[in-house]
């Protein structure tokens, strides 16, 4: 099987090549915005607790 | 079980468990992902009828499995939530949401790029589309209406009797092809109607996904807990 019958499929590349990379994409934000939110919320308690810190001693 | 019912509850815990989870989750997804798309893209033989177009049902069925799925786990959060007032159950539900939104509309969108070809049209108002499209509106609708609450037990309670009660569209879309004239092809899985060959990929990327989803929920959860805790003692030594 040569590359250019691949990325032809059959005459189909069209609609198959743009499912998979909407595919990829969705699924890199879904990873990449949970980490992302995930890491700004451990900052915004780190603050807190320095905060906290600073306030009692 | 139940007191590790009860020790999964605390906000500690499950931060810290989520945490220890994630990896084992995420990787192996990624493994699964991979594989199953270059069997799916490589290996798996063209559909006698539909020719090479069938390969996008690899990048279709899991997402569209997923868009159910995390709507019927809300629904239990919600439940649990709502029954054993386990503030962790809401924060589970809420971390669902968007998850399953964008599982939802990847499934509309490609199910659309598929048809153009297969059924000359992008969108039919027919059983399973319509139902499915009515499942994007709903997870939508309680994030709206989670958001529209400043004091977060209102949300929950809110939040969780729409989940609950609207999950009733689940078993409306999964057997729309079934029940109702639709225009939509019958399920690939339920019926068997699918040979070794092509099947394996649809598989190991249904289970790709699944993985895929719990290591996004743990990052979200994770999340999650430390917003609605903000003010509790133990977050200062896990931070």
């Amino acid at each position: 099987m040569d590359l250019q019958n691949f990325i032809a499929m059959g005459k189909y590349g069209a609609y198959i090549w743009p499912c998979y990379g909407l595919t990829f994409v969705v699924l890199v934000w879904l990873a990449w915005s949970a980490r992302r939110g995930l890491r700004e919320q451990i900052l915004h308690a780190r603050r807190r607790a320095q905060a906290q810190q600073e306030t009692s001693s | 079980m139940w007191l590790w019912f009860h020790k999964l509850g605390s906000p500690p815990y499950a931060y810290r468990i989520a945490g220890l989870c994630r990896p084992w989750l995420f990787w192996p997804a990624v493994i699964l992902l991979l594989i199953g798309t270059y069997g799916g893209l490589v290996l798996a033989p063209p559909d006698y009828q539909q020719g090479d177009v069938f390969r996008i049902i690899y990048v279709h069925v899991p997402p569209a499995i997923m868009s159910l799925y995390v709507y019927v786990i809300m629904a239990v959060a919600s439940a649990i939530g709502l029954i054993w007032r386990m503030k962790l159950a809401h924060a589970v539900a809420a971390a669902c949401a968007p998850i399953g939104a964008w599982f939802t509309a990847l499934t509309l969108a490609i199910g659309s790029i598929w048809a153009k070809p297969t059924w000359g049209t992008w969108w039919e108002w027919e059983p399973r589309l319509t139902s499915e499209l009515i499942q994007l509106f709903l997870y939508l609708a309680y994030m709206a209406l989670r958001a529209s609450f400043d004091d977060m037990q209102r949300a929950d309670r809110a939040s969780a009797i729409l989940a609950i009660v609207t999950v009733v569209n689940v078993p409306i879309v999964k057997f729309s092809v079934e029940w109702m004239n639709s225009l939509h092809q019958g399920s690939t899985i339920a019926n068997a109607a699918i040979h070794i060959t092509m099947g394996w990929p649809l598989a190991v990327l249904i289970f790709g996904t699944m993985f895929f989803f719990g290591a996004v929920l743990c990052d979200r959860l994770r999340a999650e807990i430390l917003r609605r805790e903000r003010n509790a003692a133990w977050l200062r030594e896990f931070v």
